[in-house]
């Protein structure tokens, strides 16, 4: 009996608990009837799933912001959860869930291109609108893509800017998050063949994978210094990067070991991240896109569809401007940041 | 030369000392001042944290929160300094909550007699929860200047950091060979019944060392903050636990207590250090770095346990 | 022999405590979240349960017999993605299969080999073949998903029958077999026994050792199971499945009411353990509930459940 009794208040306590935990994000949620009849587009508000590789980086984070504020503007419903971890069958099983919940449409950033190809066609068959965003899964259901700019025009960008910045000659690394994820790895393979064609003299000695650990990150850094004693310069492909590799040149700088200036460094890193190192030069460009507006874009896009509205080429997207629209994909473009321009951005 | 051989880390040793002059002839700059000098900084987080952890092994334990400590700890510290706390003051603080966490896991499984590893595996998800939730999901980072002397800062020519872990460490072997505290603590993880037939507080000893735990895990957070310069609170130490058991397992620490010394987890500490900065020192693969770690800890383990039959078999004892 | 049966723990005062926190958690959110209550809703959740469903049930008697392997993860990577080079190797997707399924008892038997006959600590053991494993994954396939694998093949992991997917029926299947392997057979003792006192055991002339081994063949070829449904499920292999899965089922197993220290435990105290897990989540999931607060939730649930186990 006392068993019973315990497991009850143990019950009761999670149970409550979780409820305070999702008062602040299903408030005014449409709560009427238990059951799953009613029609996706009934009257009432919209609702979208967006849904992000993982929770907890700072890009995404961002990105939050801006769904929340595209929710306030157009008046619908945005839910913007994902898995702690960047894991695909974690992320498709919330899918899912959500799928269950019958939202009009769902906004992904995809960790596996191939493996959303299921519940993508799952979605679809639900009248689902589909977009994703920030990471691509092409030949499947989905109807759009939202991003910044094409993968290869990104690693091509990164490749570009580290060229310039090291005269064209000498050894360079790559930083990536996850040896395995597909955006990282177009965007360095378009990188290589970018400094193949463009700046022969540049050799890309190694790429190092940091499994998205800020520590392993920057020993990665620390470890390429030490082996590459005449590295130029290092391109870190996710968010986490660039910052570790300009820590560790910061150090290494200041010990004496390595010549300021020495090492260029590039990547894609939210500004609010690299503010210090950009204004001390250690890091000189930065490329990276307002993950916020990526997001905002993506409701409104989600949104558009839902209302059976088209979209267009140069569509004026509100906070956000003109959209370039090509094939199926809707490009908001890349901001460069400098240190004159660092302190300007909210994010 | 015998007896050397017997001493219980002397195959984890020998097995370091091979793998070192493995790496230094692949690539001699492996064995150069600054490189040994960078995987000994690169790894006084672990060591210090290590410490903790061989305590808990010793005790028949096992912690798999560390990891979340140092995210909720590092995260703290990164709060406190965005609200403009003094860098001294926001890193005891730092401390503090580390504390508190070994406080919450020690009260479970002391006083509640809950077995460790359900205490930890719960509080590692919800210290996690709470780190990630106290950040907002925003980085930690930009910290102020006097900051970085905690990870970065030189006091009498050797690192900081590498000071602290090596007085802790000398601390803690201290305490473990020559107090009543650590004597209890070998007993209590030998054969527990009879430590409790010998009128020792279980309870109280398995708190203290949480405790203590908690305080070293939050020392390490400092230093992580203050070093690698920003913390995700979502991913800062995810695979901490599993590293420093497999560390002090290498040490020749045995999981079901009793066994192991903080000296032999240091090496542990350095042989894991070791083959991840050679590995990539010697230019292998990317691709490759991971699979040649897993083969060489488990190889690690295999001349570990080799030592460990021909002991036993003058013993006669049970091992598993 | 029949003493060590007659001890089988099934207590069903604790599985009736499982059972209601199951029942309190699918009735609340039956309150608290629409489109939680329906049938779709419910057969989602058992599709996607099956992967660490398949895993604990060799973790389970592993965990029973007082051992832990933590390695399931790496293991399943592993599996799926020689599966998917047999594949894109010019393999027929049923022999690429069974390549996974051994690849995954190869592993197991790895472990089982350095467990069992060398008596290594298991938890050593396998970190180093987690790390390992997953780094080979990488080395196989330089971290590139493998995909496009032919219809037939998603029938395991999407095709639904009468309206229950199959991979659901597989599931079920598995740990009624399991259960009665467990329950009825000598093995089943032994493992138990082994849990409990394993000199007793040892002296009672059985082989200690072979038990082990075969336990640790089992988790291996579960957990490739558990690869080919994943890939199945999600129509791709990729180098990062299975990453933290063990947490999960482990979480599972002692929810469910298996002694961590071995010798207690039941296959359907963890089959309940899994149910309350995966409804856990989904109805968080459809509340909207930040998996930050889902994992805090989850810790807490941990703690008050399991919190009775004295150390």
């Amino acid at each position: 009996m006392r068993k019973i009794a315990m497991t009850l208040i143990t019950g009761m306590l999670a149970l409550s608990l979780s409820a305070c935990g999702s008062a602040g994000n299903s408030a005014g949620q449409p709560s009427a009837g238990g059951n799953g009849e009613q029609g996706s587009s009934a009257s009432g508000t919209r609702t979208y799933f967006m849904n992000p590789k993982s929770i907890g980086p700072a890009y995404w984070a961002a990105a939050e912001k801006g769904a929340n504020q595209a929710a306030s503007d157009l008046k619908v419903q945005v839910v913007f959860n994902a898995p702690t971890e960047a894991d695909s069958s974690k992320q498709i099983n919330m899918i899912q869930d959500m799928l269950t919940r019958k939202v009009d449409g769902i906004g992904v950033s995809p960790n596996d291109a191939k493996a959303v190809g299921p519940v993508f066609k799952k979605a679809a068959g639900q009248n689902v609108k589909i977009i994703t965003w920030d990471s691509d899964a092409p030949e499947t259901d989905r109807q759009y893509y939202v991003a910044p700019a094409t993968d290869q025009e990104v690693g091509e960008k990164l490749a570009k800017t580290i060229g310039d910045e090291i005269g064209g000659k000498g050894k360079i690394a790559f930083m990536v998050a996850g040896l395995g994820s597909q955006n990282q790895i177009a965007k360095s393979d378009a990188a290589k063949l970018y400094l193949a064609a463009n700046y022969p003299d540049i050799e890309v000695v190694t790429t190092v994978a940091s499994d998205d650990d800020q520590q392993k990150a920057f020993a990665n850094a620390q470890n390429l210094i030490k082996t590459y004693p005449d590295l130029k310069g290092i391109i870190g492909y996710a968010g986490g990067e660039s910052p570790a590799a300009a820590e560790v040149v910061e150090q290494a700088v200041k010990a004496g070991t390595l010549k300021a200036g020495q090492i260029a460094i590039t990547g894609i890193a939210v500004p609010s991240v690299v503010k210090n190192y950009i204004k001390n030069g250690t890091i000189k460009t930065d490329i990276i896109w307002d993950p916020g507006k990526l997001a905002y874009t993506t409701v409104y896009a989600l949104d558009q569809l839902a209302q059976g509205k088209e979209i267009k080429d140069g569509m004026d997207v509100p906070t956000v401007g003109a959209v370039k629209v090509s094939d199926k994909n809707i490009f908001i473009g890349m901001l460069e940041v400098t240190k004159d321009n660092v302190d300007s951005f909210g994010f | 030369m015998k007896r050397l051989l017997n001493i219980h880390e002397a195959p984890t040793i020998l097995f370091t000392l091979l793998i070192g002059i493995i790496f230094a002839f692949i690539s001699p700059a492996f064995l150069g001042l600054d490189n040994v000098k960078l995987i000994l900084d690169q790894n006084t987080t672990t060591c210090i944290v290590a410490i903790g952890m061989t305590m808990v092994i010793l005790l028949g334990g096992i912690d798999l929160s560390v990891g979340s400590v140092l995210a909720l700890t590092a995260t703290s510290v990164g709060l406190f300094l965005s609200s403009g706390m003094s860098p001294w003051l926001a890193s005891l603080l730092g401390v503090a909550v580390g504390v508190l966490c070994g406080i919450f896991n020690g009260y479970f499984i002391a006083v509640l007699n809950i077995p460790d590893i359900i205490v930890t595996l719960a509080s590692m998800y919800i210290f996690r929860g709470l780190a990630v939730g106290i950040s907002g999901g925003t980085w930690m980072t930009n910290f102020p200047s006097q900051f970085q002397f905690f990870g970065q800062g030189k006091l009498l020519g050797i690192s900081f950091p590498l000071l602290v872990a090596i007085i802790l460490v000398i601390g803690f072997v201290l305490l473990l060979k020559f107090t009543r505290f650590g004597r209890r603590i070998y007993a209590i993880g030998g054969n527990k019944s009879a430590a409790r037939l010998a009128g020792i507080g279980i309870a109280k000893s398995k708190f203290t060392v949480y405790v203590y735990s908690g305080m070293l895990v939050g020392i390490a957070a400092v230093i992580f903050a203050s070093k690698v310069g920003s913390v995700q609170a979502s991913t800062a130490g995810s695979n901490l636990s599993f590293e420093v058991m497999a560390a002090v397992l290498i040490g020749g620490g045995s999981i079901f207590g009793g066994i192991g010394t903080i000296a032999g987890t240091v090496v542990g500490v350095l042989l894991m250090g070791m083959i991840k900065n050679g590995l990539i020192i010697a230019k292998v693969s990317p691709f490759w770095v991971d699979a040649a770690t897993g083969f060489l800890i488990i190889l690690a383990i295999v001349i570990n346990t080799l030592q460990h039959v021909r002991q036993n078999r003058r013993k006669g004892g049970e091992l598993i | 022999m029949s003493t060590l049966a007659r001890k089988l723990p099934f207590k069903p005062n604790r599985m009736l405590v499982q059972l209601l926190l199951l029942l309190l958690i699918i009735l609340f959110f039956s309150f608290q979240a629409p489109y939680f209550l329906s049938f779709t809703n419910f057969m989602n959740v058992l599709n996607q349960m099956v992967e660490v469903g398949l895993i604990a049930i060799p973790m389970t008697m592993i965990i029973i017999s007082g051992a832990m392997d933590l390695s399931v993860g790496s293991i399943l990577a592993f599996s799926a993605v020689c599966m998917g080079i047999a594949f894109e190797g010019g393999l027929n997707i049923w022999l690429s299969v069974i390549v996974g399924l051994l690849a995954g008892l190869a592993c197991g038997a790895v472990n089982g080999y350095l467990i069992a006959r060398h008596r290594m600590q298991a938890i050593v053991v396998t970190i180093g073949m987690l790390v390992m494993l997953r780094g080979l994954v990488y080395v196989l396939n330089e971290g590139r998903p493998v995909s496009g694998f032919p219809d037939a093949f998603y029938f395991m992991g999407q095709q639904y029958i009468w309206g229950i997917p199959f991979n659901a029926i597989f599931l079920a299947v598995m740990f009624l077999l399991v259960t009665f392997v467990m329950k009825k057979t000598r093995f089943g003792a032994y493992v138990y026994g082994i849990g409990n006192n394993e000199e007793t055991v040892h002296y009672s002339g059985i082989s200690v050792i072979r038990t082990r081994f075969i336990l640790f063949l089992l988790s291996g070829l579960f957990s490739a199971l558990a690869g080919v449904f994943l890939v199945s499920r999600l129509a791709s292999a990729e180098a990062t499945s299975g990453t933290n899965i063990e947490l999960d089922v482990i979480t599972a197993t002692l929810i469910g009411g298996t002694h961590i220290f071995g010798g207690r435990g039941s296959l359907s105290g963890t089959f309940v353990g899994l149910l309350i897990i995966v409804f856990l989540r989904n109805g968080l999931n459809l509340l909207g509930v930040s998996v930050l607060y889902q994992s805090v939730i989850l810790g807490i649930l941990l703690l008050i459940a399991v919190g009775k186990q004295k150390a």
